[in-house]
């Protein structure tokens, strides 16, 4: 292998590596929603679920920023405590800055919920927190375009019968009702009072 | 000489399997719901592990031992049969891992005047623990 060869070798190789590494770079933001800003514009959007009050669609919440959280009121630790770290979180922003925020609660487990057990659920956390559910179709069509994934999830031996597996992850919405980012972590993920800022 | 035997023995099997449950508290419900979970600080102190095979209590119809795992960002909650102690050390059930589920909790239990209950806890020793806890609001507004 001459001089020449060896150097177009190396260069051929570097080129190779740098390539894979921005494919993976680039593959690692594509699925990871909170990293790629772009990947909210195909997701959220418009519901139609049900309040203990009636229907309930994404336009009740327009005019205040949105806070969403999907989970089920059988949850024992995951989705209480996430909702708790939630208020605490407002609360360290400003104590009050939580009544400029609509907070909803979304429960997946359509065949245990209904509207008066996650509406008194949901005001365990605070008394103006949303609680809505929704048919099976809706509630499958909701967290497909919010890119939450749930499963019923027999357990055999169990007096529960089942649980329900999911993503636990708050999705921020902007006073217009679109979806701008979402946390796994709202405690200490700066980004997320930054991101709350923003939309207020 | 039998007996001293017997009473070596005895003492013996104690020191293998010498178990304390410190920490043991049940979270008060939340309104409407009838399930909850209660969790505590399991120590083995001896030589030979041990399991926690059954849980009982005045409170609920039910309890079993259950744990959490995060997977790909999703919760995912599952049913033990048993929890192991391995020997020489400490098995702590809390929220998001380790915990007893109660199931069914009965009427005018864990009220919000409720200030302590006991669970009874059944090891693979065949040693049954009962243990007072105590009746913890969740902490509100706080991880």
């Amino acid at each position: 292998m001459d001089k020449r060869t060896l150097f177009m070798t190396l260069m051929l190789a570097i080129a190779i590596g740098g390539g894979a590494a921005l494919l993976k770079d680039a593959w690692i933001r594509r699925n990871d929603p909170s990293r790629n800003q772009n990947v909210y514009d195909h997701m959220g959007g418009d519901f139609s679920l049900v309040h203990k009050s009636g229907p309930f669609s994404l336009e009740k919440l327009k005019g205040k920023p949105s806070i969403l959280y999907f989970g089920f009121t059988s949850c024992p630790d995951v989705c209480p405590l996430a909702l708790n770290t939630l208020m605490g979180s407002l609360d360290s922003i400003d104590p009050e800055v939580h009544k400029k925020i609509n907070k909803v609660f979304i429960s997946v487990d359509y065949k245990r919920d209904d509207k008066d057990k996650v509406d008194e659920y949901s005001r365990y956390f605070a008394t103006d927190f949303v609680g809505l559910t929704g048919e099976k179709k809706e509630i499958e069509r909701v967290t497909k375009n919010y890119g939450v994934h749930f499963s019923f999830v027999e357990l055999k031996d169990s007096k529960l019968g089942y649980t329900v597996d999911h993503t636990s992850r708050f999705f921020i919405l902007n006073k217009q009702g679109k979806l701008v980012a979402s946390f796994t972590d709202v405690k200490n993920d700066p980004d997320f009072k930054k991101t709350l800022i923003e939309v207020l | 000489m039998k007996r001293m035997i017997l009473s070596f023995g005895l003492l013996l099997a104690q020191a293998t399997f010498s178990q304390t449950i410190t920490n043991a508290w049940v979270k008060r419900p939340i309104p409407g719901v009838k399930l909850t979970g209660a969790y505590m600080l399991i120590e083995n102190k001896g030589s030979q592990p041990f399991s926690l095979l059954k849980v009982q209590g005045p409170d609920a119809d039910f309890y079993e031992i259950h744990t959490h795992e995060k997977k790909d960002g999703v919760m995912k909650m599952r049913q033990l049969q048993s929890l192991e102690i391995p020997a020489n050390s400490k098995v702590e059930l809390k929220p998001k891992s380790f915990h007893i589920m109660l199931i069914q909790v009965k009427k005018n239990k864990l009220l919000p005047e409720t200030k302590s209950t006991s669970l009874t806890l059944l090891f693979s020793n065949k040693k049954e623990v009962t243990v007072k806890a105590q009746v913890l609001n969740r902490k509100k507004r706080e991880d």
